[in-house]
């Protein structure tokens, strides 16, 4: 991603704040608005910029009031919470620019019909930052078939997913179930992200929607983002069954911290990922590193 | 020659009571692009969960009459400008250009809940504000009906005196 694009992407996400807070968000000079990763916006306390991994506070004395937070998310919706219900009901949703904004308010469970007491919104800026893990050399005939992509919060583990979307696309059909609109973030079914030419089926739980990639579109390797279920692990080892490779994410410093969770240790047994990428960030210098997976640990 | 003279007057007198009629009979087609307009909302809100820009301007096309109100509001909700804000110009129009201040009334109240709701809420709300305005509506085509027949009665009387006169 050029520097100017980075920019244009710090742009459109500052949009999403209200006047004051948009003043205070381009209190960051240029470097900084193009490294920016996040911007925090909480009730009653200093908006919140992360920049290269770093935290920033601006606009000194400016605290955010509960009006500000609604705006941010009437901006967010085109004013149109009902359009993004669902999404809001799981504590994100996704601007038509990529943006992802996690939203923290009271019980924003099932029957809610509107969000009450909103008490922080962080905007994740959508950044792609074309060529990673170009060190990974591929391991074994199978290349990045039936990988897994291992690393803290805010890692790179989705941005690296994309990128091998991407490139395996290129030659193989390749089939994207994108639950939190992060992989592929399309917005009126065209994707604001360059994932190639795979097919993204968006939104629904991965559980139903890998099922039905596989039924659809007949994939030769299917991508999924964050693994936290114990039905996502069932969808995931009934696709890999059918002959499909699999690439996925999951929380977790090394194939150690996920054998620790049952969710992901019958994944483990089973064998099904043969490898790991395990990606690591220090001074925002991401790194990655590849791993074989055994079924024994 | 004086003989047409008088049926002129006299059709003059017609058209001027069908013209004092004007106002309330703009009132009347108003009132009932509006009514159409949140009956087909609450449908779009119920059925597709539409977003509010591309309901309002879809509507833009539809309603001749509240096209330009319609138009603004579409820009504003896609800017995030919350729909209570985003109607405000409408709600003024229907108050103080048009005289309707009971729909502008039923409109400022169901801006208020638009966007910020689930769909189901949203439509309930549109319906109701539909129910009524087209209960207005209602009222002012009777209203219309009984003083267009009074004026036209009155405009056409002037003008058979004024004929008398002249013959």
């Amino acid at each position: 991603m050029q520097e100017s694009d980075r920019l244009k992407s710090f742009h459109t996400a500052a949009q999403l704040l209200p006047e004051r807070l948009w003043r205070a968000a381009y209190s960051l000079n240029e470097e900084q608005r193009a490294q920016c990763e996040e911007l925090r916006v909480r009730l009653d306390r200093p908006l919140a910029a992360t920049v290269a991994g770093r935290t920033v506070l601006l606009g000194e004395g400016i605290l955010p009031q509960r009006a500000e937070l609604e705006e941010v998310l009437a901006r967010a919706t085109e004013a149109s919470v009902h359009s993004y219900l669902e999404q809001l009901r799981r504590g994100f949703l996704t601007t038509k620019h990529g943006h992802r904004l996690g939203i923290c308010s009271h019980a924003p469970d099932g029957a809610s019909r509107v969000l009450r007491g909103l008490s922080s919104v962080n905007i994740r800026v959508a950044r792609q930052i074309g060529g990673l893990g170009g060190e990974l050399t591929l391991c074994g005939p199978e290349g990045f078939r039936n990988t897994l992509i291992l690393g803290a919060p805010g890692a790179g583990k989705t941005t690296l997913l994309r990128e091998l979307c991407r490139r395996l696309s290129a030659d193989m059909r390749v089939a994207v179930a994108d639950e939190r609109y992060e992989i592929a973030a399309c917005a009126d079914g065209a994707p604001r992200f360059h994932v190639g030419s795979c097919d993204v089926l968006s939104g629904g739980k991965k559980s139903e929607t890998i099922p039905m990639l596989l039924r659809a579109m007949s994939p030769q390797i299917l991508a999924t983002d964050e693994i936290t279920e114990e039905e996502d692990c069932r969808a995931l080892l009934s696709c890999a069954g059918c002959g499909c490779g699999l690439l996925a994410t999951a929380h977790g410093g090394g194939p150690e911290d996920l054998r620790r969770r049952p969710v992901y240790r019958q994944l483990l047994d089973s064998g099904v990922f043969r490898q790991a990428v395990i990606v690591t960030r220090e001074k925002g210098v991401r790194s990655y590193r590849l791993t074989a997976l055994s079924a024994e640990g | 020659m004086r003989f047409a003279g008088a049926l002129l007057l006299m059709a003059a007198g017609w058209a001027a009571g069908a013209a004092l009629t004007g106002g309330l009979r703009r009132k009347c087609a108003v009132l009932r692009e509006l009514t159409a307009v949140l009956f087909r909302m609450a449908e779009e809100l119920d059925q597709r969960e539409t977003p509010l820009p591309q309901i309002f301007l879809r509507e833009a096309e539809r309603a001749p009459l509240l096209s330009a109100a319609l138009r603004l509001a579409a820009r504003q909700t896609a800017a995030g400008r919350p729909a209570g804000q985003a109607l405000a110009p409408l709600c003024t129009a229907l108050s103080k250009d048009e005289g309707l201040p009971q729909a502008a009334e039923a409109m400022t109240e169901l801006s208020a809940l638009l966007g910020a709701y689930d769909a189901e809420t949203q439509a309930r709300a549109c319906r109701a504000a539909g129910q009524s305005i087209e209960d207005l509506r209602r009222e002012q085509d009777r209203v219309l009906a009984e003083k267009g027949r009074l004026y036209r009665a009155l405009a056409f009387s002037a003008g058979a005196i004024l004929a008398l006169l002249a013959l």
